[in-house]
């Protein structure tokens, strides 16, 4: 069956493909606002991309001091186990607030020109992602010199989890981007929600530090199981159990079909929400 | 040849939510407290219908507010239409100006910017490579690109922006008034480079306020008035119609908005009304069930007391025409006036009551404002009556109403008014069962007062006895005086 050849907008919906099939032709603006925010973020200022380093050395350095100065906490390796945790962990954070507003943050994009809205969100994604990868570049170097740990083959998972973890932070973002659209409260949501779930991450602590009965509840937090992928992989140099992969890879599906989903319901209507 | 675009009855309903917020809380509130936020229907654009073909060149013009964005919007499928067909050729290329410089960044260079807008469009990084120097060249920036776009002034930023634009090269191009920033010379070159466009074989859609523009580029014009296609047809035709309407424009408004109206549903005039629905139209129910019998009434009196066809005639408070489309085939050429403070009403009357009486509005004269200014009107008028009127204003209104009349009648001129006969103290219960207020609409008057009024404007009144009057008001008299 040919198909027709007229579009009709009254009915027009998007399809997946189509939606996906946008957001490739449209792949120069997805660069392109990464690229602006990166700029945006060093230029002008001092010490440039030092900043981006400055943050988790302070976060690093508080916690520390906190726990093993303060309470007496925290084992040999515990600021490799924080950093490692922490990286995984702002990526998570930072992007799912910058998703949220992403939509509502730049109506004079959205009301005047056609893009797929999804690029917004992404870019936020992939903007953090790039802050990752910047980070880590620079400090597991250095603990793994100063923790003698000798890499081995398994650093070779390092993108995959984290592979899964972009499909995991992407598919909340666009959920909570077109959510926020609709009720501005869900940036506010947002933000609570991040400070009570990084408290239910083995972040500054872990697993073995929790009584038995809690333990397999913050197991399985969204973030969890990154978090302890990551930390197998770099610090233990062992490929993380099979549960993790499977966690992992679960909240990523779900989280993407969610996602996707919301996201293609609510597109056609964003013009009048924003 | 096949339309690139065919609107079919398309039309677009926004809902504008009073008292409601996109905040949570508020609207969870809402349904707990069973509170109903007022949603009122606004229709930006009625049942448009046009084709546009390929290489044609298409200006929408139309006062502010006729929906001319709206429809741009719609067909660039930034929103939605509400119902009808909106028919789009499958892959059409579209390039869409509608606000010009959409994420552009200060602290970026002019290069930055560009690479960023273009994308924005959907170019890939490879095309905007190709086509940057032209680019560049074109905004005539070459010493610029390299610093930061906040030092720009603002014509720059717009020859830059326009500079991108126009390098799209899409097969649809559609323009939203962008020349309204730049100087003269820019304006000169972005025509020309629309018109290479076409020459190129593209399609324009075009929305301006300046009808040289319109002039230089478009073959064809489309007038929209308050969401409805008024006209369609050859330039000129249309740009002639379009500054009559605007000049004379039915209407010398002042700039007070559309007015509200909560109660009942506009009528979406273009449809064809059946008796009942008519009867339930909204311009007829914020009158009453008296509508039709009310101009009646009053048109009989008129009749009766002798107005001749070249009489001046002024319909104060002419609302929907209830009177008014009695008077209008009997009066010649311009002899009804009519004022009305309300422009929907007035405005639903001609469109609907007029148009289903088969009577040219252009017969007559239609004044829109709240301060009785009649300044368009050189002539004293021989005839005045308000049907109703009184009804609606409060006493200070009907103050300010006769003073700005009463100077203009002839010399034997006559005012007729019909008012809600009542005390000013207390609100009274008629035989129909309405209630009328000495303080809120419906508004009774003390007649003694009403007199008392006139006087100190030098002229009187008198209570006329005539026939009973379908909502129970009495029939008042005034005139200048002895003079």
């Amino acid at each position: 069956m040919a198909a027709p050849a007229f579009i009709d907008r009254t009915t027009e919906r998007p399809t997946l493909l189509g939606t996906w099939r946008a957001v490739f032709t449209y792949r120069a603006l997805l660069r392109n606002l990464v690229a602006r925010d990166l700029k945006l973020k060093y230029r002008g200022s001092a010490l440039g991309f030092l900043w981006s380093l400055i943050n988790p050395l302070v976060m690093l350095a508080v916690y520390t001091v906190a726990f093993t100065v303060f309470l007496g906490r925290g084992g040999p390796q515990f600021v490799f186990l924080l950093l490692v945790g922490l990286l995984g962990w702002t990526f998570f954070a930072a992007s799912i607030a910058g998703a949220s507003g992403s939509l509502v943050d730049n109506t004079s994009l959205t009301k005047s020109l056609h893009f797929p809205r999804a690029i917004l969100p992404l870019a936020s994604v992939l903007f953090n992602l790039s802050q990752l990868v910047l980070t880590a570049l620079v400090f597991v170097p250095v603990l793994m010199v100063y923790h003698q740990v000798t890499p081995t083959w398994v650093m070779g998972l390092f993108p995959v989890l984290l592979a899964l973890q972009l499909v995991f932070v992407a598919g909340v973002a666009l959920t909570l981007a077109a959510l926020t659209a609709m009720f501005r409260d869900i940036r506010h949501l947002v933000e609570v929600g991040i400070g009570v779930l990084f408290w239910m991450t083995p972040i500054i602590y872990t697993l073995g530090d929790l009584p038995e009965r809690v333990r397999w509840a913050i197991a399985y937090t969204p973030v969890s199981p990154f978090i302890r992928g990551y930390q197998a992989i770099v610090i233990h140099q062992t490929v993380p159990a099979l549960e993790i992969w499977l966690a992992s890879a679960g909240f990523a599906v779900v989280a993407v079909a969610v996602g996707v989903r919301v996201f293609s319901r609510l597109e056609p209507r964003l013009g009048e929400m924003l | 040849m096949t339309p690139l675009v065919d609107a079919r009855r398309v039309s677009k309903k926004f809902l504008l939510r009073h008292g409601s917020s996109a905040e949570l809380k508020v609207r969870v509130m809402d349904r707990l407290r069973r509170r109903r936020t007022w949603v009122e229907e606004f229709w930006a654009l009625r049942q448009i219908s046009l084709c546009i073909g390929p290489g044609e060149a298409l200006g929408l013009v139309g006062r502010n507010g006729s929906g001319k964005s709206t429809l741009l919007k719609l067909i660039a499928g930034l929103h939605r239409p509400t119902s009808g067909e909106l028919l789009v050729r499958r892959g059409l290329k579209i390039g869409a100006m509608i606000e010009l410089g959409v994420g552009f960044h200060g602290e970026l260079s002019g290069r930055e910017n560009v690479f960023l807008n273009a994308s924005l469009y959907g170019l890939s990084r490879e095309a905007v490579t190709g086509k940057y120097p032209a680019i560049v060249a074109y905004a005539e920036l070459s010493h610029f690109m390299d610093v930061p776009l906040k030092a720009y002034s603002s014509g720059m930023q717009m020859r830059l922006a326009f500079a991108v634009a126009a390098t799209l090269d899409p097969e649809v191009l559609l323009i939203d008034e962008v020349f309204a920033v730049g100087d003269q010379d820019f304006q000169i070159k972005c025509i020309a480079t629309l018109k290479q466009f076409q020459a190129r074989g593209g399609t324009l859609l075009f929305v301006s306020h300046a009808p040289s523009a319109v002039r230089a580029l478009c073959d064809r014009v489309c007038v929209l008035d308050r969401g409805e296609l008024t006209f369609d047809g050859a330039t000129g035709d249309g740009l002639e119609y379009y500054e009559r309407q605007v000049a004379r424009a039915l209407v010398t408004s002042e700039s007070e908005g559309t007015g509200s109206h909560k109660a009942g549903q506009r009528a979406e005039p273009g449809t064809a009304l059946s008796d009942d629905e008519l009867s339930h139209a909204w311009h007829r129910v914020r009158h009453g069930p008296a509508w039709a019998a009310c101009g009646v009434w009053m048109a009989d009196l008129l009749r009766r007391e002798g107005v001749q066809p070249d009489h001046f005639v002024l319909d104060l408070g002419c609302g929907s025409l209830g009177t008014g489309r009695l008077l209008l085939p009997y009066l010649s050429q311009s002899r009804y006036w009519g004022w009305e403070p309300d422009r929907d009403l007035l405005f639903d009357g001609i469109a609907i009551e007029l148009a289903r009486a088969g009577i040219d509005p252009v017969r007559g004269h239609f004044i829109v404002n709240r301060t009785f200014d009649f300044s368009d009107c050189e002539h004293p008028f021989t005839w005045v009556f308000a049907s109703s009127l009184f009804s609606r204003l409060p006493l200070h209104g009907v103050a300010r109403c006769l003073a700005s009349v009463l100077p203009r009648l002839t010399p034997g001129g006559r005012f007729y008014a019909t008012v809600f006969d009542g005390p000013v103290t207390e609100d009274v219960r008629r035989a129909d069962g309405t209630v009328t207020k000495a303080d809120g609409e419906p508004y009774h008057h003390d007649l003694g007062i009403l007199d008392g009024l006139a006087r100190s404007l030098g002229g009187q009144m008198t209570r006329v006895e005539a026939p009973p009057h379908p909502r129970g008001e009495s029939l008042v008299l005034f005139t200048r005086g002895a003079d």
